[in-house]
């Protein structure tokens, strides 16, 4: 409790002092504590020395936008301060640089050169286009991600723009997939009732990639949306155990890339409101890259052996259980499975606005489900909600560590 | 030969009585206007929020809220077509006119200031004939995605200063009534206030304050709507 109220306190100073001194900024922050409760009818189940299950955590944001308008090169710039502060570790601060870009304009044309967030996608849960970087869409506190280092040319002419980016040019050897260089291209066009993208990507490990997205306003409630991502090449995690029964335990972290050509992913959804106040939106989408049910089987089979021997053997429990927690690797991934499903709600109201979602995964009937509420005053936004993960212990979702987060996000920019 | 001459003087149409009313809220093409909104219900302040926008010919506007907690979120409005940008979002969304009314206050109310853009008028009755004492205007949407379908609006005989204004959804149903405060702002007698009285929900009603509107005019770039992820400098000014 001490340790949150001196966090809060430096949270509360940075944001007071650095708005007073830089008044030509923009400053937000965001505190977003989370109360998380495990399962222990999981195989992935392991004591906490083996896989951390803090039960209480609260992320908590500062983040500095701001630029300087100038007739030769606008700076521009986007930095953040997280604090990260949970019951079973030590609070965690770093410092984020965002963005950091250089632009200049020339008629419809604009050159950037720096670190920017760039989002191409079309959809809401899923969103193939974002080829620069991915978000987390299932994200529960909403915070401002990490550009790219890039260089950028792009042309805005009436309703139409394109881009041409040069993406991480400094790459070294070592870089993370996320961070290969490649080049990239996007154009958009919004013509009547129909807004159309097109997107290109090179890179040495995706080779070609090409995309097509689109969302057409049928009525005044209605909008369908859709996209499609055609790679020549994606890469998997795969455990090296899963599918065969002789070998049950590694020796060394068991997940290697592995190369697929030829892969897709697409989403089509429809959003609807009424002036009753209520929204909908339904989504559909498939991801190539995610595991195929067959894939998720193996794995749940690897991991349920690896328990049965902890129960039948009292050799090495320490190595059985540092590989569950291995095996466990592959329930971390930003996208779980193939085939999603995406139901949502929200209603209007005065002053609360309550939200429903669901995000089922139709091939072994486990589903993520989201209860929240929204309360904007001038001054802050408050959201409160619960998020459940239902299911057999053998689906994806049933068969993941945590079972439900409560969760409350407190956020303002001024 | 006075006796000969035909006895014409030039009367306003309909929709030049329109125009001419509409010079007390946007006396300018290229305007940025902020506004003040209070939201009251019970009489009693219920809601506010901040918006600048950024008015451009042809139904261009875009609508940057500045209140803290929805900043740097923004609708962009090109004719029937809506685009939104949420806070923490580098993704402008394609939306609805729907989803253009929903949210924390009907950006339709504040980002269309000229009533001569998207209705065509009628003059139902003149001020010598109404019982009101004011010109009477029926006006009937001519544009697809407007925040109304009919405005049924009365204007001061001889300056042709807004008086009060009716708002008609779709449905025919009467939505808000709306009345005007006038005042001398930059040597010019102009639209101060505009109070909304809800009559769907008839305990609430909204007060639009114009706290600002001057000559700015934005390059072109800043109404395509993927450059809308890209003004920071524009949010903070």
């Amino acid at each position: 409790m001490i340790m949150i109220k001196r966090a809060l306190a430096t949270l509360l100073s940075t944001l007071f002092i650095v708005s007073s001194v830089l008044a030509q900024n923009s400053i937000s922050f965001l505190i977003s504590p989370q109360y998380s409760g495990y399962s222990s009818d999981t195989p992935f189940d392991l004591p906490d020395e083996f896989i951390e299950k803090p039960s209480a955590t609260s992320r908590n944001i500062v983040e500095l936008t701001g630029s300087y308008p100038n007739p030769l090169i606008e700076l521009s710039y986007l930095f953040s301060l997280h604090n990260q502060l949970s019951s079973r570790s030590p609070s965690d601060t770093h410092f984020n640089t965002n963005e950091l870009y250089l632009s200049k304009s020339l008629h419809d044309w604009e050159v950037t050169f720096g670190r920017r967030i760039s989002s191409w996608g079309v959809g809401y849960g899923f969103r193939p286009l974002d080829l620069v970087q991915q978000y987390d869409q299932q994200t529960l506190s909403r915070q401002s991600t990490i550009g790219k280092n890039m260089v950028a040319l792009e042309r805005f002419s009436g309703m139409s723009s394109w881009s041409l980016l040069w993406v991480n040019p400094n790459r070294s050897d070592e870089s993370e997939n996320s961070d290969i260089e490649s080049i990239a291209s996007k154009y958009s066009t919004s013509r009547g009732d129909y807004d159309l993208h097109a997107v290109f990507r090179y890179n040495e490990l995706n080779r070609f990639q090409l995309g097509l997205g689109g969302i057409t306003i049928l009525s005044d409630e209605m909008a369908l949306h859709g996209s499609l991502l055609l790679s020549q090449r994606y890469q998997k995690q795969l455990h090296r155990l899963a599918g065969q029964s002789s070998i049950l335990l590694a020796e060394q972290f068991p997940y290697e890339s592995v190369n697929y050509n030829n892969g897709f992913q697409t989403v089509i959804g429809m959003s609807w409101s009424s002036l009753s106040k209520h929204s909908l939106i339904a989504e559909y989408w498939y991801n190539e890259q995610a595991y195929s049910r067959q894939q998720w089987r193996e794995l749940f089979e690897l991991v349920q052996k690896q328990q049965n021997l902890l129960t039948q053997t009292a050799i090495y429990p320490a190595l059985i259980q540092a590989n569950i927690a291995w095996s466990a690797t592959a329930t971390q991934a930003q996208v779980l499975t193939q085939h999603n499903f995406m139901l949502q709600w929200s209603y209007d109201a005065d002053h609360w606005k309550p939200t429903a979602n669901i995000l089922i995964s139709p091939t072994d009937k486990s589903s993520m489900m989201t209860l929240s509420t929204t309360r904007s005053t001038h001054l802050f936004k408050f959201e409160a909600g619960i998020r459940t993960f239902n299911g057999a212990s053998d689906s994806v979702y049933g068969g993941l560590i945590i079972n439900k987060i409560v969760f409350m996000t407190l956020s303002g920019e001024y | 030969m006075m006796l000969l001459m035909p006895l014409v003087t030039h009367a306003d149409t309909a929709d030049e009585l329109v125009y001419k009313a509409d010079q007390y809220r946007q006396s300018s093409d290229n305007l940025k206007v902020t506004s003040l909104i209070r939201l009251y219900k019970n009489d009693k302040l219920d809601k506010e929020r901040i918006y600048d926008v950024y008015i451009k010919p042809d139904r261009q506007s875009l609508v940057i809220s500045r209140s803290p907690s929805e900043k740097g979120q923004r609708v962009l409005m090109l004719d029937d077509k809506f685009w939104m940008l949420l806070p923490k979002t580098k993704r402008p969304i394609r939306i609805t006119p729907m989803q253009k009314l929903l949210g924390e206050a009907s950006t339709g109310d504040i980002a269309s200031m000229r009533w001569s853009e998207d209705y065509s008028a009628e003059l139902i009755a003149s001020h010598e004939t109404s019982a009101t004492g004011y010109n009477e205007l029926q006006l009937t949407a001519k544009r697809k995605g407007v925040t109304y379908k009919s405005i049924e609006l009365s204007l001061l005989p001889a300056s042709n200063e807004p008086v009060q204004a009716k708002f008609y959804l779709i449905s025919e149903k009467l939505a808000k009534i709306a009345t005007f405060e006038m005042a001398e702002i930059n040597g010019r007698r102009q639209v101060s206030k505009m109070t909304l009285k809800d009559e769907i929900q008839k305990n609430r009603y909204t007060v639009i304050e114009y706290i600002s509107r001057a000559p700015h005019s934005l390059s072109g770039r800043y109404y395509n709507p993927t450059y809308l992820a890209r003004n920071p400098s524009l949010i903070i000014r």
